[in-house]
């Protein structure tokens, strides 16, 4: 439909439709592991593959250099049947990838995110560039394509410095007193003049455990005493290479018919790597408390989805309770988000915002770790007034009989009651860049019976909403 | 094993609960009279008594109890500094950050949204099971006794503090938490916008006598949340600022081992 990465909500929403858009909020935990991911099936191109050296990667770099025989007769032929194969494997994942071949990292970035700046040859050719070309390509890129912050090239874009061939020409001293070290430095990059050294990721060996059984097997402690086995055997193999599980999936087969195998999976996600197969199997069993098996189990599969090096701290003749307490806190998160569900179990974190829908967000605890929330008083006090009590989204509907100055005077609840006491408005309007504003007038009202209300008026569509209760 | 109770339906009477509210009044009186130890002392000490070991079940009659507000500020108060703050947030509307304005370290701060009761129930008893939480603050509603009683004795095998949130309309069923704190929001004649009127009554001690009742004030200005003389003399709010809902709360708890 158009819409891609970095585009705004309101062009969005012009492209899909009025209210048909879904706004979820950014991330870039998940993004960094699903990229991770990606890192990991990409070695089937190439055995070196490596993350964008970026706060927030967002590109795959691999070393192809010599891989092209591999791929095809001659150098361009087996580059170009390189591409075709990456263009065939993101689209069989419904993924867009543009991907670039280039003498530099910093070539091969540019030329993949600002093809169109180039000249010349079909769409394919113009994603590989020669050695011998890459200087008179690189002249043709606009000045974003160096990866350097918004504030250096709205800089140069104001002084009519369009594309590096007008920034080459430039005397480089001058660059570097005029626009700092970082712009000289991508750009020596971008030409191969500086290296760019890359941190090739190492995909872990897959983990993985079966045990079919000879006949279908019913029995609750059997598969329990199997399921142990199987990870005692994967985290010995993950203990001698110094690391821990982060994430376990066990996936069960059941004998419902031999043409339609039917499986149920569990996951299992941890806070902290482990290596205790006691403490996985715990984990799973809070799980499988909640799970009803239809049939009977054919064949069980562990497999460890992630890991991450093991801390190993020397043990204090005095003990130290905050290590404990930490390691407590670790098996509490795990258990929780075993029963609950890892999307359950949440820190909060601050989002600078005057909606209050939008002043924190909620994180996975098993992933991000908790943080302060500073508060000035006056922020304090604003958010005391505010009820524990939040209906976020899903503000309930309220019927509100109205005074001649549009204060509350009746809200229907269990009836028609009175309004004894009303305080407001008070009005926030934002987030109008969003394309979906948040306009409302907010009352705090207090009935007869000494009960309290916050109700908001949605001046978009004219509607009295419960927006919290005063727990 | 349940303490004495407190016959919520009873109460519903008109001369039953004036009788109540001159006796209360009599009592409050009495009790600011006979009173004559310093505020902050006797707030340490009641501060003191509510710690580990001590579940709390907090009924809220209607929104604006404060059944919710009250329960947070027993657990900041018996919070100690290290340790997890669990909220078990059953109903999936917790809106943390006016916790944090009401003093809970977001540090802290460990949020639980089970998507049913019976999980709310099992993530409660799971938080009030580990050392590593301090309080857990649960919005719940039935408990049953069996389950109850687990969490009873999940609080006493660790060292949390913990206050169930709830509708008034479980006061009648059975309860083994230490102590039940009735909330129920009092409309004046002149209410001022920052801060609210709830009256706390203790229906339910398992270690002793009922403590009684008490007017809490609750500020969202000053962020203070502490008794008020009676309701007559809440105009001009005498300064005897005593927690009583602390008191409530753990005055009668005998000392357990750890």
């Amino acid at each position: 439909m158009g819409v891609c990465a970095g585009m705004r909500t309101p062009d969005a929403e012009a492209l899909v439709g009025a209210n048909k858009l879904t706004v979820l909020p950014q991330r870039p935990f998940g993004d960094l592991r699903a990229l991770k991911g990606l890192a990991s099936e990409c070695h089937r191109f190439s055995p070196f593959v490596a993350l964008e050296d970026a706060e927030e990667p967002t590109a795959l770099m691999l070393e192809v250099r010599g891989l092209a025989p591999l791929w095809g007769e001659t150098q361009q032929q087996g580059e170009l049947e390189l591409l075709e194969a990456v263009d065939r494997w993101s689209t069989e994942r419904c993924l867009t990838i543009i991907a670039a071949i280039a003498s530099t990292p910093g070539l091969a970035w540019a030329a993949s995110h600002f093809s169109e700046w180039l000249t010349g040859g079909e769409y394919d050719e113009r994603r590989i560039i020669p050695s011998d070309l890459s200087l008179e390509k690189s002249r043709q890129l606009p000045v974003e394509s160096l990866r350097i912050g918004q504030p250096t090239t709205d800089l140069l874009q104001s002084l009519g410095i369009e594309d590096v061939g007008q920034l080459l020409l430039l005397p480089k001293a001058s660059l570097q007193s005029r626009f700092g070290t970082e712009l000289l430095w991508r750009l020596d990059q971008l030409l191969g003049e500086a290296p760019e050294p890359l941190t090739f990721y190492e995909a872990d060996e897959p983990l993985v455990a079966n045990w079919p059984f000879e006949n279908a097997v019913a029995s609750g402690e059997v598969l329990q005493s199997v399921l142990k086995r199987l990870l005692e055997r994967l985290t010995h193999s993950l203990a001698l290479r110094q690391r821990g599980a982060l994430r376990v999936r066990v996936t069960y087969s059941l004998e419902i018919s031999r043409q339609h195998p039917t499986t149920r999976s569990i996951k299992i996600r941890l806070f902290r790597p482990t290596v205790c197969p006691k403490e996985l199997a715990e984990l799973a069993d809070l799980q499988l408390a909640a799970i009803h098996f239809s049939h009977a189990v054919t064949s069980i599969r562990v497999q460890i989805i992630d890991t991450a090096p093991l801390v190993v701290r020397q043990r204090r003749l005095f003990g130290d309770e905050s290590r404990q307490d930490s390691h407590e806190l670790a098996l509490l998160i795990n258990r929780l988000s075993s029963r609950m569900g890892d999307d359950r179990v949440l820190r909060v974190e601050k989002q600078s915002s005057h909606d209050p829908n939008r002043c924190f967000q909620f994180l996975p605890a098993t992933e991000f770790e908790a943080k302060s929330y500073r508060l000035t008083q006056q922020q304090a006090e604003r958010l005391r007034r505010l009820p524990l009590a939040f209906y976020q989204e899903q503000n309930q509907p309220a019927s509100v009989r109205t005074l001649s100055d549009s204060t509350p005077a009746a809200v229907l609840r269990h009836g028609w009651q009175k309004v004894a006491h009303t305080w407001g408005p008070d009005r926030v309007e934002t987030g109008w860049w969003r394309g979906r504003g948040f306009r409302r007038d907010a009352y705090w009202i207090e009935l007869t019976d000494g009960s309290r209300l916050w109700l908001n008026f949605d001046r978009t569509t004219r509607e009295w909403r419960v927006a919290g209760e005063f727990l | 094993m349940q303490g004495p109770s407190f016959n919520y339906k009873s109460v519903r009477s008109d001369s039953n609960l004036e009788q109540l509210r001159s006796s209360l009044k009599l009592a409050s009186h009495l009790s600011a009279r006979t009173d004559p130890t310093n505020h902050a002392d006797r707030f340490e000490d009641l501060t003191g008594k509510l710690g580990p070991k001590c579940l709390i079940d907090c009924l809220g009659t209607t929104s604006g109890s404060g059944a919710g507000l009250l329960g947070l500020s027993l657990c900041t108060r018996a919070q100690s500094r290290s340790g997890e703050f669990v909220v078990v947030d059953t109903s999936g509307t917790f809106f943390p950050p006016a916790a944090i304005a009401w003093s809970v370290d977001a540090r802290n701060l460990l949020v639980v949204r089970p998507d049913s009761n019976r999980a709310g129930i099992a993530a409660a008893e799971l938080a009030l099971r580990s050392p590593a939480v301090s309080v857990v603050w649960a919005t719940l509603d039935y408990i049953d006794p069996k389950s109850f009683r687990r969490l009873l004795l999940a609080t006493e095998s660790a060292n949390a503090f913990g206050v169930l949130v709830r509708s008034a309309a479980h006061c009648a069923d059975p309860s083994w938490a230490d102590a039940q704190l009735l909330c129920e929001p009092v409309a004046t004649v002149e209410t001022k916008e920052d801060q609210r009127l709830v009256r706390v009554t203790q229906t339910r001690n398992r270690h002793g006598p009922l403590a009684g009742s008490a007017l809490i004030s609750m500020n969202w200005r000053t962020g203070e949340i502490q008794a008020v003389g009676d309701q007559n003399e809440s105009q001009n709010f005498s300064k005897n600022s005593l927690p009583l809902a602390t008191r409530l709360a753990s005055a009668t708890l005998p000392p357990r081992a750890s």
